[in-house]
């Protein structure tokens, strides 16, 4: 995984958590709605001091260890009803 | 604090904070345009929590700056920021509405020596200005000297940027077929001023059926199917290069149902246009 703009990658995580709708007509649906993230990350500031954000690689090559930040993200749905 | 300074991978305090209050914006619009787009179900970024392992370093100016942990360092600091609360309502109510700008080229259009440079572009992108028509309206409101104080931006090279910005541009065209009569709709930025701008092609002068600062409806002549157009406003030229079918015989001139347009977009333009007129 490359290292990516902290918005790009809570946009990726937003939307893996957006793929999963049942496809059979029911009464009543039951849907996710509030989902907690918390995970570590290797973070870097990059030019224009933009945040930079990579889920854990493990350790370099050289054996040496990245320090891991941490983000804590709560994604909540609104559900809009039918009428 | 870390006297062991890596200049150039340090970033003030206050640039780190406005550039991820930036980003995190943009995640929001984002949001809000997939939510516009048709897709009822979305999720919202409700409260965010972001923990860095940094390093402090001051400046030459004594000012407090952040610099990432790098591998295997030690002692570093965690800073804690949280956000709160981006509902997909208020994510769609604090998003930019498209289209309401009066000139949406980017900034980077407005970069030369004497005029913004790369730094500038980045300090006005943080605090939302990120259109060439955003520039101007926050321009207009603020005085020279204070857009120098904060963003840093010599009051020359704010002239120069502004001059620049109002210079007229083209940007695409479309040749459009209406009654068997082949018309040019140009786009572009500042094509009218008061007046109705003159437009020659290969010299000719040529009717302007419609002029707004974004848009021309031109119709040239029936011998003219390729070549350079100019448009002239107050003495200031802008240009492009056109090339369409011959107009068609009016024999064979039957108004058509659906009158086609066939889009040439030269230059950074994406917009689209409805091409039934």
């Amino acid at each position: 995984m490359m290292m990516m703009a902290a918005d790009q990658l809570l946009l990726e995580l937003i939307e893996a958590f957006e793929g999963h709708r049942s496809d059979t007509p029911c009464v009543a649906d039951v849907v996710v709605t509030d989902i907690a993230l918390d995970l570590p990350v290797e973070t870097q500031i990059h030019k224009g001091a933009t945040l930079c954000l990579s889920l854990p690689r493990g350790r370099l090559n050289t054996g040496f260890r990245v320090p891991h930040g941490r983000i804590h993200a709560r994604l909540q749905r609104s559900i809009e009803h039918d009428g | 604090m870390m006297d062991r300074s890596r200049q150039g991978n340090s970033f003030r305090v206050e640039d780190f904070v406005e550039s991820l209050t930036s980003q995190l914006d943009r995640a929001q619009d984002a949001l809000a345009y997939k939510a516009r787009a048709g897709r009822p179900l979305t999720f919202a970024l409700k409260d965010l929590d972001v923990d860095l392992k940094v390093f402090w370093e001051s400046d030459r100016e004594g000012k407090l700056a952040l610099r990432h942990a790098g591998p295997n360092e030690e002692g570093a600091s965690t800073v804690k920021f949280s956000f709160t609360t981006i509902t997909r309502s208020m994510a769609e109510e604090n998003a930019i509405p498209l289209g309401v700008d009066e000139d949406p080229r980017d900034l980077s259009v407005l970069k030369s020596e004497e005029g913004l440079s790369d730094e500038d572009i980045q300090k006005l992108n943080r605090v939302g200005v990120q259109t060439v028509g955003q520039f101007k309206r926050v321009s207009r409101s603020t005085h020279p000297n204070e857009f120098e104080n904060h963003f840093g931006i010599p009051v020359n090279n704010l002239r120069e940027a502004l001059e620049r910005s109002s210079r007229p541009t083209v940007t695409g065209h479309n040749t459009i077929v209406k009654n068997g009569r082949r018309m040019l709709r140009i786009y572009g930025a500042n094509l009218r001023n008061g007046v109705i701008p003159e437009v020659q092609i290969a010299g000719e002068p040529i009717e302007v059926l419609e002029a707004s600062k974004t848009e021309l409806l031109v119709r040239p002549l029936a011998h003219h199917t390729e070549g350079r157009f100019d448009i002239f406003v107050d003495g200031e030229r802008a240009s492009g290069f056109f090339s369409a079918p011959p107009e068609r015989p009016q024999a064979d001139a039957s108004p058509a149902p659906s009158d086609a347009a066939e889009p040439r977009y030269k230059g950074a333009s994406k917009r689209k246009e409805p091409y039934d007129e």
